[in-house]
């Protein structure tokens, strides 16, 4: 008896809060507990909803809570648990990390941005990531948008665009200490301290450093890859007598970087192992201005200048980047939500060289100015919205790009919503890919050939930039208030990838020794379909306990493919006390053919303690499931050489006051 | 005028008033107050709201909602108004920055939790401030000033906030 009344009273209550969350009533809102409150989409009466889950396109977002509890240390840890990427670390200090799929240690279909500045380089059209650190506390969300991005974001983000978006001053006040200490020499220390800048303004100022030890070697030798960096920054946020808001952030950053990898050589036995400890060091500073035109009508400028210098036996890189941005947004006859910009990108290099690597020439500038506009428009009560969009770049490379995005929501009722999208997006060709000569491998002499080969990679001005035609489609239904679920579809088809195709091979007698030299030219010869698909669940079965689990999956025709065919990923958040939370995270990434590496699962879990609120002891513990395990087998022409993951350790202490 | 932004103006939306006074009722819930401020055991719980802050419609429901034995009692203050009686007070807009140190230190005084949805409030000395962000209501809980007032808040809620550092005097 007492069950079924059990049973039927939890039917009534669901029945209700169902009821109760449908109608706008605010006697009903009072029923609801904080954790219900703080689900409910609230909207001023003449806008749409805005929230970045809500627009058709394949979004995920990271909160700061789930930063903090996944135990993330870096941006590319926090990104390993987001569905559609790959990530997968090589050494100490390098990832290769990708959306879609083109994964390498150079993946260059991927846009990423921290607070609006672009961190991709144009010396190989890629991130690196040992570079792009922050106080990961201070980090108010990462979202991650997988697929073209490119009438907003340009030129870049052909398979995906990663926004790290820092928390705004006001929410960053008094004072964070942090310590931690892992396993391998791991140690790390951050410190920040926020305040006022008289009645309406506020800033914050940071500072974080970190060592790490080497991890195990692949090939007999043990890892060299030992790093340790610090970093230090500051962000200040104002409103002015009239009404206008300012923001300025700057940071600095000095890294040395251990590498252990195989050079070539044109003598007996051709390569050589070589151990190096780069040094690193970056510094930037990003303002911007906005003001409120009228009643949802705000102009934007924003301008950037960043700076990075890096030292290696191999190659040298000086960088100044310098870049401005004007943007508008206003709202037109209640339904058309109009974005349009113009903004321009400066960026000079200095390239070191050293006996495998040459730049022709060592020193160039590359530019961008480009153009974007983007309507969304509301039909049938904000039921529907289409969005037409497209950016006009011109860049010093390739001239003009027109990158063309047409996309449509479709609220079917509360619970359910179906979006598509169809989109060109472009690649641009890389300093790299026009400029480089880098001497890749030599091949000892063989029966056939008396002479040892020399294999090196040629660059060639004439590079086009590299073309995607992206067709995507998704679906998001929440059958209960503590249930979701989130389906992106795409299937993506490229065209003129760049590839190295060998050319006719010569002898030469450079560098003092006589070999062939077999070139790999490069050309746009490369063509490819890509198609997939990633599921998101979340389930909240009790107040204390979220659930997450993802399912990614990607074919593809294409030959030198680095990805997995499925992923999978898995969250739980527990609150098990007010004070104690147990959170773990657990994936699955199937084998990759390409490189030999094998398929793993692998689970960390991190508990942590409040004793008091302003003080937190956690314990993490990563790669529980193996001892050491190969992630990524390095690129061989490239002479990288990986290192393994290590079940490790970590306990940290923070304090806010 | 302190304000991050746009200027504070009353909601036009009656849903985000209405969850506003659900979570204001909800802090109210979780907060205990030193005994002399309840003269009976079942002494009413006292809410004011500024005038024009939040609309009566989405208040009136509460009138009739208990806190453990005490009723709920909402008064509507006019500005500069005195908040002695009060026992938790919600206001959209302070007139300027001295007007909220003086309305914090009659806080004090008094014993009375102070609520606002204006930006930053926490981060000035405001015990709870509701942020909206990309369309939900969260909050942020100021634990320095909070204590300092003699009121104390249930570990339920702070669980769920975002806690604040104090502001530098």
């Amino acid at each position: 008896m007492k069950r079924h009344w059990a049973a039927t009273a939890v039917a009534v209550s669901i029945v209700c809060v169902l009821a109760t969350v449908r109608a706008a009533r605010a006697e009903d809102y009072a029923d609801l507990t904080l954790e219900q409150l703080m689900k409910i989409e609230i909207t001023s009466a003449a806008k749409r909803p805005e929230s970045i889950e809500n627009t058709p396109a394949a979004v995920f977002v990271l909160t700061n809570e789930d930063i903090r509890r996944m135990g993330a240390r870096s941006i590319p840890e926090a990104l390993r648990m987001v569905p559609g990427l790959n990530v997968a670390q090589i050494t100490g200090s390098s990832w290769a990390i990708s959306s879609r799929g083109f994964n390498s240690r150079f993946a260059n279909k991927l846009l990423v941005l921290v607070d609006g500045r672009t961190v991709y380089t144009p010396l190989f059209s890629g991130v690196y990531w040992d570079r792009q650190d922050t106080l990961l506390e201070d980090v108010d969300r990462i979202e991650v948008i997988r697929g073209p991005g490119a009438a907003l974001w340009g030129a870049n983000a052909v398979n995906g665009v990663i926004n790290v978006i820092t928390k705004h001053s006001r929410d960053t006040q008094g004072t964070y200490l942090s310590a931690g200490a892992g396993t391998d020499d791991e140690i790390r220390g951050a410190a920040r301290y926020g305040g006022r800048l008289g009645d309406s303004g506020y800033y914050r100022v940071y500072g974080q450093a970190f060592n790490e030890g080497s991890r195990p070697g692949t090939d007999g030798v043990g890892g060299a890859d030992d790093w340790r960096s610090a970093r230090a920054g500051f962000r200040a946020d104002i409103v002015d007598p009239s009404g206008d808001t300012w923001h300025v952030q700057g940071g600095s950053f000095s890294s040395v970087v251990g590498d252990g990898y195989v050079g070539p050589t044109l003598t007996a036995p051709y390569s050589e192992r070589l151990e190096v400890d780069s040094e690193v060091t970056g510094s930037y500073m990003l303002g911007s201005w906005s003001r409120d035109l009228a009643r949802d009508n705000k102009l934007e400028l924003r301008a950037y200048y960043q700076n990075e210098v890096f030292d290696d036996p191999r190659v040298g890189e000086k960088r100044s980047t310098l870049d401005v941005e004007a943007l508008h947004r206003f709202v037109v006859g209640g339904r058309h939500n109009i974005v349009w910009g113009v903004g321009g990108r400066y960026s000079r290099d200095d390239l070191g060289e050293s006996f495998s690597v040459d730049f022709e020439p060592d020193s160039d500038s590359q530019y961008l100015v480009n153009a974007f506009g983007q309507d969304t428009m509301q039909f049938f009560g904000g039921r529907v919205e289409v969005t037409l969009g497209t950016k006009l770049e011109y860049n010093s490379y390739t001239g003009l790009e027109v990158q063309p995005n047409l996309r449509a929501l479709w609220h079917l009722d509360d619970r359910n919503a179906v979006w598509a999208g169809v989109s060109r997006a472009v690649r641009t060709p890389s300093r790299a890919e026009n400029d480089l000569d880098i001497l890749g491998i030599v091949l000892p002499p063989s029966s056939a050939a008396g002479l040892p080969t020399a294999i090196r990679f040629v660059g060639d001005r004439a590079v086009r930039s590299e073309e995607l035609l992206a067709l995507e489609a998704g679906y998001r239904w929440q059958p209960l208030d503590s249930v979701s679920f989130d389906l992106a579809t795409f299937y993506n088809f490229y065209d003129r990838l760049v590839t190295s195709s060998a050319g006719q091979p010569y002898v030469s007698t450079a560098g003092g020794t006589t070999h062939v030299v077999l070139p790999l030219n490069t050309a746009n010869d490369g063509e490819a379909d890509v198609y997939g698909l990633e599921l998101v669940g979340n389930w909240r079965p009790l107040e204390s306990l979220r659930l997450q689990g993802w399912y990614s999956f990607l074919q593809t025709d294409y030959a030198l493919n680095a990805d997995p065919n499925h992923q999978i990923g898995v969250r739980s958040l527990f609150n098990l006390t007010p004070t104690v939370t147990l959170d773990t995270t657990a994936r699955y990434v199937s084998e990759i053919d390409f490189n030999d590496t094998d398929a793993y699962a692998e689970l960390g879990i991190r508990l942590a303690w409040r004793p008091v609120p302003n003080l937190e002891l956690s314990i993490l513990g990563q790669n529980l499931l193996h001892s050491e395990r190969l992630e990524f087998k390095g690129d061989e022409l490239a002479g990288t050489v990986s290192t393994k993951a290590e079940r490790s350790v970590f306990g940290s202490v923070t304090l806010k006051f | 005028m302190l304000a991050g932004g746009a200027a504070a103006h009353s909601d036009d939306d009656p849903k985000a008033a209405a969850v506003k006074v659900a979570f204001v009722y909800n802090f109210a819930k979780f907060t205990s107050w030193p005994t002399r401020r309840f003269p009976t055991p079942s002494g009413p719980v006292v809410l004011c709201v500024r005038r024009n802050d939040l609309d009566w419609h989405a208040l009136r429901p509460l009138t009739e909602k208990r806190i453990g034995d005490h009723p709920i009692r909402v008064k509507v203050l006019d500005t500069d108004a005195p908040v002695d009686a009060c026992h938790i007070f919600f206001s959209t807009e302070f007139g300027s920055a001295a007007s909220l140190r003086d309305a914090l230190a009659r806080a004090r005084q008094y014993a009375v939790l102070m609520v606002s949805d204006m930006p930053g409030f926490a981060a000035a000395g405001g015990h709870i401030g509701l942020v909206q962000d990309r369309n939900r209501l969260r909050f942020q809980v100021n634990l320095d000033s909070v204590t300092r007032t003699g009121v104390k808040l249930s570990s339920k809620l702070l669980q769920l906030a975002e806690i604040v550092g104090p502001a530098s005097q």
